[in-house]
């Protein structure tokens, strides 16, 4: 009983000495992150560790050279957007990803990558409310995809901001990745990444990869602000929309008929119309919400894949539908959105800008300078209808509107509607 | 509501649940979550988020009075019985938990460290709830010792798992920024388990020994809960892991102390107002809302969780030579998964918040799912184990 007594005693001084010992030999507690503000960028503890990390395991001259060498791996993966000068990426596939500038696109796309020639824009996805054009060109052998992220990153590791420019230096910026938050950046996108690189207006899509060269993000324009979005979201983004609707590039959304019983799944004639918008392909072609399309370009239709994929066919100029309307069938020409030539535009009335056209003379007296129209203003819409220099000429250039005609126009600082008289 | 009013709401509607529940032939403690569940912010919102904050304090004492009883499985007498099988059916279902797990996360493209974090989250299988059923239905025999003993052991290996993934992880650098130096990892590591243990038995020490000098049911609940509280107070104050703590108290007075008995005895006849407050608060944590934000891999996780542990005890008790009963029930009476394993993530997300968006929903709704199924299904396993022994209604119980 004794000997037991003296064990549980043992056992008790030895669970005090413990107790004791790991008391005082308990780490210091890491000092609460707090956020510092320089002249340029913020900087929180977590990122000045990772920096001193760097530098002890790294000299500052071998950190640069890291970048320098990714750089020079990354640069071929970024192209050049015209007339605007900023960045686009190439994804896997040959789709580029171009950026929209104040929510829209611009009316001439020329893509440039490094030394090479100037590829005009064959096809491009205009996805409302995402703020990327998915673009193809002609010959996409000339740009190189980018290697994209699988993961985030962890936080705390570089990121390189990367961008090539036509009007001015290439950039390369390196930044601390230091976590995700909500986007509220159209209806699709969810995820943001927040780093200390400076975004400005001229990054825009500048590709952001991380040090193994994997493509992570994409600068864009969501709404006022400038952020890096996640490529995954992005992608996510543009498959949505693909997949769900047509009305990207023809302004057609189509659904399924319902099959009748016994039918099978390649039953044809279950390709309906369901939702058009005013004033594109499908509209001017002549459909309408109900119709039947049964062939396109005399390959038969039965589903909606069939036909997204037959409409998604490159470089096509226009597409004959064989359409039925209640009991008659008849063909339609549906032509994809041709995006004006650079010199489309008349030199001495109009001028090119990023995100429409710009009024250079307004006559006096005639329907447009009625309406308040100035030289100066950008033309951003006429009528529900992107601003071609054709549709421009056609309304604002004739000294009388023959019917009231509205229009979207840029003045520095608002965008105004104003409505154009006969 | 002010917190007088929030624990005498959470005690009459558990109550409330406890009755309604028993139309439904389903456990008490599963109408105390779902009560909570109403209660709670993500429905009726009579109690908020402020009032589950200041009641936290009684969850800790719930959870520690319930490791408490659990620990005394660890009595050498009862121990030597049964510990050899309960370690190995354990290890094998935590194996298959954990690769399980950690496979299906991996397979939905989830990174590998965040994979192997759930799959060592998954492992714990939830003590408070399985114990509370147990009592209810004043289970006794060989599938109940080996049941309370998995459990007890499971949770100790969750946690040691845990403790060392995160570590390796952290010192691999592969958890980013928000931990600290490696000295201060592994001296979380051992510190938790060797530390907590020390201070378990010193506790129990002082359990044990006065426990000789006292002999009313009034001055033997003061001691006890005296020192439960002490436990636990000590284990927030020393950042020790109450979990461990308290199971060494529990193990320390059952070998020590000669009125075991009246000890268990007193403390059932007290903890169920502990109890009630602790399930109904445990269910007004879980949102609702989860269960919409689960996805693939929440999904995938329930799944290969629970085709772990039915897998994981089905092979382990074959091969620890168990009984037929064992082999073929122990898999659903050992499903529910909460306490340690809310805390284990809450707690790796304070520290790394980056991991918030890939596990919290993920395990949280898990959780929401197994609590419920949890309970019902160890009463089902209970009751065709006939080792449920129902209550003398007005029977008297007599001190030692």
């Amino acid at each position: 009983m004794q000997a037991r007594h003296r064990y549980l005693a043992i056992l008790a001084a030895v669970a005090v000495a413990i107790l004791v010992v790991g008391f005082l030999l308990r780490p210091t507690p890491p000092p609460t992150p707090t956020r510092r503000v320089s002249a340029d960028v913020t900087v929180t503890h977590a990122e000045l560790d990772n920096l001193r990390d760097l530098v002890q395991r790294n000299s500052l001259r071998n950190v640069a050279a890291d970048f320098s060498a990714l750089a020079d791996r990354v640069f071929s993966q970024v192209t050049t957007v015209r007339p605007w000068g900023t960045g686009a990426v190439v994804l896997p596939g040959g789709n580029i990803l171009a950026p929209k500038l104040m929510g829209r696109l611009p009316q001439t796309i020329v893509l440039t990558s490094g030394e090479g020639p100037p590829h005009p824009l064959t096809t491009a996805n205009w996805i409302p409310g995402v703020p990327f054009l998915a673009a193809t060109v002609q010959d996409s052998s000339d740009f190189s995809p980018a290697t994209l992220a699988r993961a985030f990153p962890i936080q705390g590791s570089w990121l390189l901001l990367v961008t090539d420019g036509v009007n001015r230096p290439a950039l390369v910026s390196p930044g601390v990745f230091s976590g995700l938050t909500d986007a509220h950046c159209g209806p699709f996108l969810r995820r943001q990444l927040q780093t200390t690189i400076p975004l400005t207006a001229t990054t825009i899509g500048a590709g952001v990869f991380d040090l193994s060269g994997n493509l992570q993000g994409i600068v864009a324009q969501c709404d006022d602000s400038i952020s890096i979005l996640g490529i995954a979201d992005i992608q996510r983004a543009l498959a949505d929309a693909d997949s769900a609707t047509l009305l990207v590039r023809y302004g057609m959304r189509l659904s399924s008929t319902v099959s009748p019983p016994g039918a099978t799944a390649t039953t044809p004639n279950n390709v309906l119309v369901g939702e058009l918008w005013t004033g594109w392909p499908a509209d001017t072609a002549g459909l309408q919400a109900g119709d039947a399309l049964l062939s396109i370009n005399g390959q038969n239709v039965a589903t909606i894949d069939q036909t997204v994929a037959a409409l998604s066919a490159q470089g096509a100029a226009s597409f004959r539908l064989r359409v039925r309307r209640a009991q008659r069938i008849f063909f339609a020409e549906m032509k994809p959105i041709q995006l004006a030539a650079p010199d489309a535009a008349p030199q001495n009335a109009l001028e090119l800008e990023p995100n429409g056209m710009r009024l250079l003379h307004v006559a006096s007296g005639s329907s447009a300078a009625a309406a308040g129209i100035r030289p100066d203003d950008i033309v951003l819409r006429v009528g529900d209808l992107p601003a071609t220099s054709e549709r421009v000429n056609g309304v604002l250039g004739s000294y009388r509107v023959s019917a009231p005609v509205s229009a979207v126009i840029w003045r520095p600082g608002r965008e105004l509607l104003v409505w154009i008289q006969p | 509501m002010n917190e007088l009013s929030s624990i005498a709401l959470i005690l009459l509607l558990s109550l409330l649940a406890g009755h309604l529940v028993k139309f439904l032939h389903i456990p008490e403690v599963t109408g105390y979550i779902i009560a909570g569940i109403v209660v709670g912010p993500s429905v009726l919102g009579w109690i908020n988020d402020q009032n589950l904050a200041s009641l936290s304090i009684f969850s800790e004492v719930a959870l520690a009075l319930i490791l408490f009883s659990i620990g005394s499985i660890f009595e050498f007498r009862r121990f030597r019985e049964v510990g050899k099988l309960i370690v190995i059916i354990t290890i094998t279902e935590c194996t298959c938990v954990l690769a399980l797990v950690t496979g299906a996360a991996l397979y939905l493209h989830q990174r590998w460290e965040i994979a192997l974090l759930l799959g060592t989250v998954a492992m714990e299988t939830g003590a408070a709830s399985t114990l509370m059923v147990l009592r209810e239905y004043n289970a006794e025999g060989r599938l109940t010792q080996v049941i309370t003993g998995a459990i007890a052991i499971n949770n100790l290996v969750c946690l040691t798992c845990f403790l060392l993934v995160t570590s390796g992880l952290q010192i691999a650098g592969r958890l980013g920024m928000g931990g600290g130096s490696i000295y201060a990892t592994l001296y979380s590591v051992v510190w938790q388990m060797i530390g907590s243990a020390a201070l378990g038995y010193l506790v129990g020490l002082l359990l044990a020994g006065w426990s000789t000098r006292v002999i009313e049911h009034g001055e033997t609940l003061i001691l006890l809960i005296g020192c439960v509280l002490l436990c636990a107070g000590l284990a927030l104050f020393l950042n020790l892991s109450i979990l461990v703590v308290s199971l060494v108290l529990g193990a320390t007075t059952a070998n020590l102390s000669a009125h075991t008995g009246r000890l268990a005895m007193v403390q059932s006849r007290t903890d169920p107002p502990f109890y009630a407050v602790f399930f109904v608060i445990a269910g007004a944590h879980l949102q609702l809302g989860l269960l919409k934000s689960l996805g693939l891999l929440g999904l995938a996780y329930i799944v290969a969780r629970a085709i772990g542990k039915l897998i994981g005890t089905y092979f382990g008790s074959r091969l620890a030579n168990s009984s037929k009963q064992v082999r073929r029930q122990l898999g659903p009476a050992v499903l529910a998964h909460a306490g340690l394993a809310i805390g284990l993530v809450l707690s790796l997300v304070r520290r790394y918040p980056q991991l918030d968006a890939e596990l919290t929903a993920v395990v949280l709704g898990g959780i929401l799912v197994f609590e419920i199924l949890g309970p019902i299904s160890v009463r089902k396993v209970i009751l065709r184990a006939g080792e449920s022994h129902a209550r003398v209604a007005g029977g008297m119980e007599v001190l030692e």
